[in-house]
């Protein structure tokens, strides 16, 4: 009987405990959001007070800003801390210390956990002024979410003035989200081609001398399956590797890209497009060139998968082949030109001979890169916004920064050669240097200002030189999709995608046509068919506002 | 009131465990609202738009839901079965062991896989059966048999995904049934061995029968976790390997994978709901039939 009489009076202290709580919370929240609006009006506010006091010539010199107070910055970036980052940030807060008045803490986001991670990092709330975006990177959807900070020409132009003077304005659009901008892009596009690289010893003996296409490969797979038991031709990981022979078969057919027309996963969509086609019609898996060349790419994954030559599970596979092709345990390594650099110069010193192969489109080209490929957001919980802009002016814009943050310290991590090519430290070989080039994710600083360097392969440079007649600008240049009213399904789409797309394109099928009738099935009730006509509509304002 | 006055020192002890559950429990239910809401990061958890069942309708849509929730159910029974006959074989044999040293040897042994993440499993799991370099088919290749496709054959899992559950988890079930095994009173035993009984016998009939109330409730509170999917271990075991997905995708690891692109939490949310409710429906379920056949072993 006591029971009775108790619980119901504990029920009612939890209740009102909970309620305090959730209020509590709710109050929070709601006193947190005109807080941070507040925040982001006063640079307006400031911007309209200081020109008074101060001309605009010296607003440029020392920038203007009041950075009497010190501030910590938070940056995350994509990938994992090289082992030199202690003593690179060491130098670099030295630096931004005497310049700004602020310190810099950079936070990694491990390959294999961005999907998870990055949005969780926007979302908590923590500590964070700038990340790492991308429109291959959840540039659009976070942007969609109010995950970043707004920007306006009148940031770029006091607090990144070198920026600013330096960025094309095509870019500040291309950069819009819904009209509003949210992403500092890089000023220099990658100028990048997608390679496969080859062993030479491997091709000398399956009598292979000039290969220009992947398929023409077969016999090079023949060679490594007899004579090199411990290497697997293709040694696919699960990320980046999977579907890159897929897309080299198809691309032997059409120009065939996934990245921008879907701001995340590229075989998501089930959308697609010729990127030369000036009138850049959008298809659908089951429109031609697509279907063909897919049928065409998918058959040869299968004869392969069937031979050996790729590895069984992808899946379960997280190193990037061109992380073990120098070890002799892939045949062939895929990168782009940019990343595939380590590569090249840790083969070297081993004494492999490599040979590159670029990845272009039946006519020989290959899309160039947008603004987008590379970029910063401020998040919108970010206190510090003007010193965040003023520290990244200065590491994407200065090129002692630029040094730093890219290639490490001089004498330890790099030096200048006399000809004004970057080359090693006496004593330190590519293996053991503690911040190799690019692997710190500093990757939207202004490429003009770095070097050749001297350990690039012949072949690399040929390679080099060749790029700029390779890229050539497509038409949706610029372009991303705003996937808000199809998130529905574009999630089902990419479900479909993982179970239906992606055995396709190692060959893991029984039938072809049978996987390619059971994904188009699935892609259709998946809503593919409301996907595309969402994709026209703003593609096609993309292309008329572009003329 | 005059009873918490009179037990003061029993309610103080409750209320750590009260306000855990109230934060970690009871407050994170008020997320329940984003299930029904389009998220955005200015309305925040309370404030965002409200759109009723739209984030639903993915799921549903997605023709797999009913494909999903019965893998998610039929695993966790075949799980929870599994896991507790051999916690209650391994309990029996342990407290059947009279060499002390082999007793705390054995035991250690098997709880040790306990203390192992997920991700070192599948690391290693992968290291014995991949296809090319896995251990399994290096020693298949030695005795000149076929090498095995694990990774592309659904068949291997069916088994494996239940025996490395119980690897896992029997050691910290062999503890709880132990220690009600400990509990028992000796002189039971002791006067079934005067009067004769055998070592089955005195097992049969006295250690099972005792051990069904502690049976019921980790079977009552295993039934709570039974929409919950063990998503690390099908995460990190099968990954996003569509050759096995369909016998292998479960809830947890459908919509991880569906929503992690677009991280949108209210579709999430929903995902979340959908189990929770489906759970409770188990559990009342579940609750009332054991207390239709025993009132006393009910949970309530």
């Amino acid at each position: 009987m006591i029971r009775k009489t108790k619980s119901p009076f504990t029920m009612l202290a939890l209740i009102a405990l909970i309620a305090l709580l959730l209020a509590a919370c709710s109050s929070n929240n709601s006193s947190n959001t005109p807080a941070s609006s507040k925040v982001s009006e006063e640079p307006s506010a400031s911007a309209s007070a200081s020109p008074s006091d101060v001309s605009k010539e010296t607003a440029a010199a020392d920038t203007g800003n009041d950075n009497s107070e010190e501030v910590k910055l938070v940056g995350y970036l994509l990938g994992e801390a090289p082992k030199g980052m202690p003593d690179v940030m060491a130098a670099l807060n030295e630096k931004l210390k005497k310049d700004i008045n602020a310190t810099l803490e950079i936070n990694y986001i491990g390959w294999g956990d961005i999907a998870a991670k990055y949005p969780l990092i926007l979302a908590s709330g923590e500590d964070v002024d700038f990340v790492f975006t991308a429109d291959w990177n959840f540039y659009v959807p976070e942007a969609n979410k109010g995950s970043f900070k707004e920007l306006t020409q009148d940031m770029f132009q006091k607090y990144m003035p070198k920026y600013a003077a330096k960025q094309d304005p095509a870019a500040y659009k291309a950069a819009q989200v819904n009209g509003k901008q949210y992403m500092i892009p890089t000023t220099t596009p990658d100028r990048k081609v997608g390679v496969i690289v080859l062993r030479k010893d491997v091709m000398e003996k399956a009598g292979l001398t000039n290969p220009t296409k992947i398929s023409e490969l077969g016999p090079y797979f023949a060679e490594i399956k007899k004579d090199y038991p411990n290497m697997i031709p293709l040694n696919l990981d699960s990320q980046y590797d999977l579907p890159a022979p897929f897309g080299a078969l198809v691309q032997e057919k059409f120009a065939y890209a996934g990245a921008p027309l879907d701001s995340g996963d590229p075989s998501g969509v089930g959308n697609y497009t010729d990127q030369e086609d000036a009138t850049g019609k959008i298809l659908s898996i089951t429109d031609e060139p697509v279907q063909g060349a897919f049928k065409y790419a998918a058959g040869i994954m299968k004869q392969w998968y069937d031979a050996g030559y790729v590895n069984k599970n992808p899946y379960s596979n997280k190193i990037r082949s061109k992380d073990n092709f120098c070890d002799g345990k892939s045949g062939v390594a895929f990168g782009n030109s940019i990343d595939i650099q380590a590569t090249l110069s840790s083969c070297k010193d081993k004494n492999i001979d490599t040979y590159i192969m670029p990845v272009l489109s039946p006519t020989g080209h290959a899309p160039s890169n947008s603004w987008l490929n590379n970029g910063v957001a401020i998040a919108a919980s970010s206190k510090h916004l003007e010193r965040a802009m003023e520290a990244l002016d200065l590491i994407m814009e200065n090129q002692d920064y630029v040094f730093n943050a890219y290639y490490g310290i001089e004498g330890k991590n790099y030096v200048l050669t006399a000809d004004d090519k970057l080359a090693l430290p006496d004593g330190v070989t590519a293996a053991d240097n503690t911040y190799p080039p690019d692997a710190a994710g500093f990757w939207f600083v202004d490429k003009d200002y770095f070097k050749p360097s001297a350990s690039w392969t012949d072949s690399y440079i040929e390679l080099n030189n060749k790029i700029k007649d390779f890229l050539q600008p497509i038409p949706y240049l610029g372009f991303t999709f705003n996937t808000d009213n199809v998130k529905t399904e574009i999630a089902n789409l990419k479900n479909v995608s993982t179970q239906y797309f992606m055995p396709l394109a190692i060959g893991a099928v029984k039938d072809v046509d049978k996987q390619f009738d059971s994904l188009n099935s699935k892609m259709k009730a998946a809503g593919v068919d409301k996907v595309k006509t969402e994709l026209e509509t703003q593609a096609s304002a993309f292309l008329a506002a572009k003329g | 009131m005059k009873d918490i006055r009179k037990n003061w020192l029993l309610y103080l002890m409750f209320l750590p465990v009260a306000v855990y559950f109230v934060v970690f429990a009871y407050i994170p239910m008020g997320g329940v609202v984003m299930a029904f809401e389009s998220y955005s990061r200015q309305g925040g958890m309370f404030l965002s738009e409200w759109v009723g069942f739209d984030n639903f309708h993915y799921f549903f849509a997605s023709g797999k839901a009913w494909l999903v929730t019965r893998n998610t159910m039929v695993y966790n029974v075949m799980f929870l079965g599994c896991y507790t006959l051999f916690s209650i074989v391994a309990a029996v044999f342990l407290s059947e062991i009279r060499r002390k040293s082999f007793k705390k040897l054995s035991q250690t042994l098997m709880f040790l896989p306990y203390f192992i993440s997920w991700v070192t499993v599948s690391a290693f799991v992968y290291n014995f059966l991949n296809y090319e370099y896995g251990i399994v088919n290096k020693l298949l290749h030695y005795m000149d048999v076929q090498a095995l496709d694990i990774y592309s054959n659904t068949s291997y899992w069916y088994f494996l995904l239940p025996f490395l559950y119980v690897w896992k988890w029997v050691g910290y079930g062999s503890i709880l049934y132990l220690a009600a095994i400990v509990g028992i009173d000796q002189e039971i035993y002791e006067a079934a061995t005067i009067d004769g009984a055998t070592r089955l016998q005195r097992i049969t009939r006295i250690t099972l029968p005792l051990l069904k109330p502690t049976m019921i409730i980790l079977l009552l509170l295993g039934l709570g976790r039974i929409m919950r999917g063990e998503f690390d271990m099908f995460y990190q075991l099968i990954g996003n390997n569509g050759l096995l997905m369909d016998a292998t995708d479960i809830i947890d690891t459908l919509a991880f994978r569906s929503l992690m692109g677009s991280a949108d939490f209210g579709m999430a949310s929903s995902v979340g709901l959908y189990q929770s409710v489906l759970t409770l429906i188990i559990i009342l379920t579940a609750n009332w039939l054991v207390r239709r056949y025993d009132r006393e072993q009910a949970l309530f």
